[in-house]
């Protein structure tokens, strides 16, 4: 999975199968999340590990191999 | 080897496909004199961008993944994105596809359906057609409808602004509705989305849909408007389609040309969540997650 490639370009993603999501990280700490794939859910699963309905949206085999690494 | 059309867990609706063909060749003749949508514009849309939409003959596709943002008793759902829409909502978090019907790709129905399956052997449960606005295509959607396996589970996401005639079209294609309804009055249904006689428009199509159908009502809670939006739209639902299940979206973000509204500006603060939340307690509104 890669992000977006640019702002709205969508058809993208179509051509060569890639999946896109987008996430906002707001100040106070909430993330706001859209077109969240089952690998995103893991990954906001894992930020969130209170938020029982994230838990369940990642719960389907294309999250299974969704790991966290810190960059640095 | 399990055959495709048995990957999707709902039983098979024997003679969709055949219903969905015929009515896209019937909405196909509508275009004409397009009236899909409650705008009812009559714009001949046969030779190219026409109507309100800006939308030719042909759907074009801007997204077609898996995904489980949508609620969870839908999900995994793979989620097919047609370009275009007939409302002109400032905030919409797709606004560069939704407003240029142009966007995407052709609709390749047989390479959906073929991609749908695959995600159903993936996980998906659902198989949801949206927009954009998907009314405004229905020929294609229907064509597409057609294509699918008649043991998928279809979901139709839309923006409930469609005519009498688009719902007489869609009656008995799909198995769960997930309809918008944005505003609690016509003076910022006008302000943000350009669409004049919104309420009566959307309440005739949740009514409709609530009758023979799998009815999700969804709210996207925006800043500034739980009183003014929320707080009515919850009442509408508490009176006249009590029991439906009601979609609570609470993660607007400024997206588009939201900034050119003040109250828009920023995402909804905590406080407005939380009363949002208060005000479906107090109707009694069943909220999914």
């Amino acid at each position: 999975m890669k992000s977006r490639p640019a702002p709205g370009n969508y058809a993208a993603t179509l051509k060569d199968g890639r999946s896109s999501a987008e996430i906002l990280i707001l100040a106070d700490g909430r993330v706001l999340a859209h077109n969240i794939t089952p690998a995103v859910a893991a990954v906001l699963a894992e930020l969130a590990p209170h938020d029982e309905t994230m838990r369940l949206r990642a719960r389907t085999p294309e999250s299974a191999s969704v790991s966290i690494s810190p960059s640095a | 080897m399990v055959a495709p059309a048995n990957l999707f867990p709902a039983p098979p609706r024997p003679g969709r496909a055949a219903l969905a063909a015929r009515r896209a060749v019937a909405a196909r003749a509508t275009l004409a004199c397009c009236r899909l949508c409650a705008h009812r514009c009559d714009a001949d849309r046969r030779h190219g961008p026409a109507g309100v939409c800006r939308a030719g003959p042909f759907a074009r596709v801007f997204s077609a993944q898996t995904e489980v943002s949508d609620e969870l008793e839908l999900g995994p759902v793979f989620a097919i994105a047609l370009s275009g829409c007939d409302l002109r909502c400032d905030f919409c978090i797709t606004g560069r596809e939704s407003w240029d019907a142009r966007a995407g790709e052709p609709l390749d129905p047989a390479a959906l359906a073929a991609r749908a399956t695959a995600a159903a052997a993936g996980g998906a449960r659902t198989v949801m057609i949206l927009g954009g606005e998907p009314t405004i295509h229905l020929p294609d959607a229907l064509a597409l409808a057609a294509a699918l396996p008649e043991s998928a589970r279809l979901a139709w996401k839309t923006n409930a602004h469609a005519s009498p005639e688009a719902r007489a079209l869609l009656d008995g294609v799909f198995d769960v509705w997930v309809a918008d309804y944005k505003f609690g009055n016509d003076a910022c249904a006008a302000r943000l989305a350009r669409v004049p006689g919104y309420t009566t428009a959307v309440r005739e199509t949740l009514r409709w849909a609530a009758r023979d159908h799998d009815l999700i009502v969804r709210h996207l809670l925006m800043p500034g408007h739980v009183e003014c939006c929320w707080r009515p739209v919850a009442a509408w639902l508490a009176a006249e389609l009590p029991g439906v299940k009601v979609g609570l979206r609470e993660g607007f973000w400024p997206a588009w040309r939201a900034v050119a509204h003040p109250e828009l500006r920023q995402p909804a603060a905590t406080a407005e969540l939380a009363l949002a939340r208060r005000i479906a307690a107090d109707h009694g509104l069943r909220l999914i997650p």
